[in-house]
């Protein structure tokens, strides 16, 4: 029997929704004959165990999910995101930048520092759409 | 051949600050020397730059990316015949002492601290380890089992400054796998053999004048005998 690892945290059980949903993933794996089982960042050595993982905590290359994504690839298990998926998917810069070198169509975007911040501040091209770089 | 630092270098090679080349469409085989590759810092923007101008580069973003989360690096390192030593991944002193016992070594897994390590030889000590590297709990810790002596080299191009031929090899052999130009290596020594325990950048302030002259004698070097670096 196939076994799969759903990578958790606590977080992810404080919204009743959110846990309903985590439980649908593993009834509907558990009727397709698929072991189910929620993987917490303390069982991370236990990622061995299982033939794939599948990350529902927030993905980002700083975040214990990274390090859970990229021990799973790296041991040749299937994995949802993958560790390359995260590592663009996190990061609006990157994708910007993949966005324009494949002409995916996209809203004018600039990238400003914080030695910028104040003088941008001071344009008056307002109203625009404003979000940190991480997220 | 592009070289691309935010140090500065005594290399009679033009040196082309990051702001610049992440301005620009330059073309070529880009050499990031940066004192920082962490992720999200202007070293990784550089590779990332590189990487979607479809330019080789090291180190590539994966590779700073890996090689700056220590259990992954640990994996890496382990998977590419590199000495390293059982670890765990956790918040929990009790999954550390039940695992590895005492003493350990413990380093942290997380974005905000980027330098050193703390040793625990008892239980209160590890405890006091795991909340400050773990931020109070929130993040994990990796941890190792202490049974040598702790060793710190610089790394330039994967040549350490030491006279110790393991720790010598360890260099090199990192440096294969992972292509940091600039970084430090934490090595126990266990028997009179080396383990790779930990990689860590390394401040341009703790890079006195013979170390830049070391890494500009490095890039003169490759720059002579081409890109012959594997990407």
């Amino acid at each position: 029997m196939s076994r799969i690892a759903c990578f958790v945290e606590k977080y992810n059980f404080s919204d009743p929704r959110e846990e309903a949903a985590l439980q649908n993933f593993k009834h509907a794996a558990e009727e397709s004959g698929t072991e189910f089982s929620f993987l917490f960042r303390e069982d991370i050595a236990d990622i061995p165990k299982y033939n794939a993982v599948f990350i529902r905590a927030t993905t980002d290359p700083l975040f214990t999910a990274y390090i859970v994504s990229k021990t799973a690839w790296e041991l040749g298990l299937k994995v949802i995101d993958d560790p390359e998926s995260i590592q663009i998917c996190a990061n609006k810069v990157h994708q910007y930048e993949l966005f324009e070198k494949y002409d995916v169509p996209r809203i004018p975007t600039m990238f400003i520092d914080r030695d910028e911040l104040h003088h941008k501040k001071n344009q008056p091209n307002l109203p625009e759409t404003w979000q940190t770089r991480r997220h | 051949m592009l070289v691309v630092s935010n140090i500065d270098l005594t290399s009679g090679l033009r040196i082309i600050k990051p702001s610049e080349f992440l301005d620009s469409s330059d073309k070529g085989f880009v050499i990031n020397v940066n004192s920082d590759y962490r992720y999200l810092k202007v070293g990784y923007y550089v590779s990332l730059h590189a990487e979607i101008l479809g330019n080789k580069v090291i180190p590539s973003s994966e590779d700073i990316i890996d090689s700056s989360r220590t259990p992954i690096m640990l994996l890496r390192a382990e998977r590419a015949g590199i000495a390293t030593l059982p670890f765990i991944v956790t918040d929990s002193v009790k999954k550390i002492i039940s695992e590895l016992g005492l003493p350990v070594v413990v380093f942290a897994v997380n974005p905000f601290i980027s330098d050193g390590y703390e040793t625990a030889k008892n239980k209160s000590a590890l405890y006091r380890a795991v909340k400050s590297l773990g931020m109070n709990y929130k993040f994990d810790v990796c941890a190792m089992p202490l049974k040598g002596e702790m060793v710190t080299v610089k790394s330039f191009f994967g040549k350490a400054q030491t006279e110790d031929k393991e720790i010598e090899a360890i260099s090199s052999k990192v440096f294969d796998l992972f292509k940091i130009p600039i970084c430090k290596l934490h090595i126990q020594r266990v028997d009179g053999k080396a383990y790779l325990n930990g990689l860590q950048p390394i401040k341009e302030k703790q890079m006195p004048k013979q170390d830049l002259e070391l890494i500009s004698n490095e890039i003169t070097l490759i720059s002579q005998q081409g890109e012959h670096l594997s990407v």
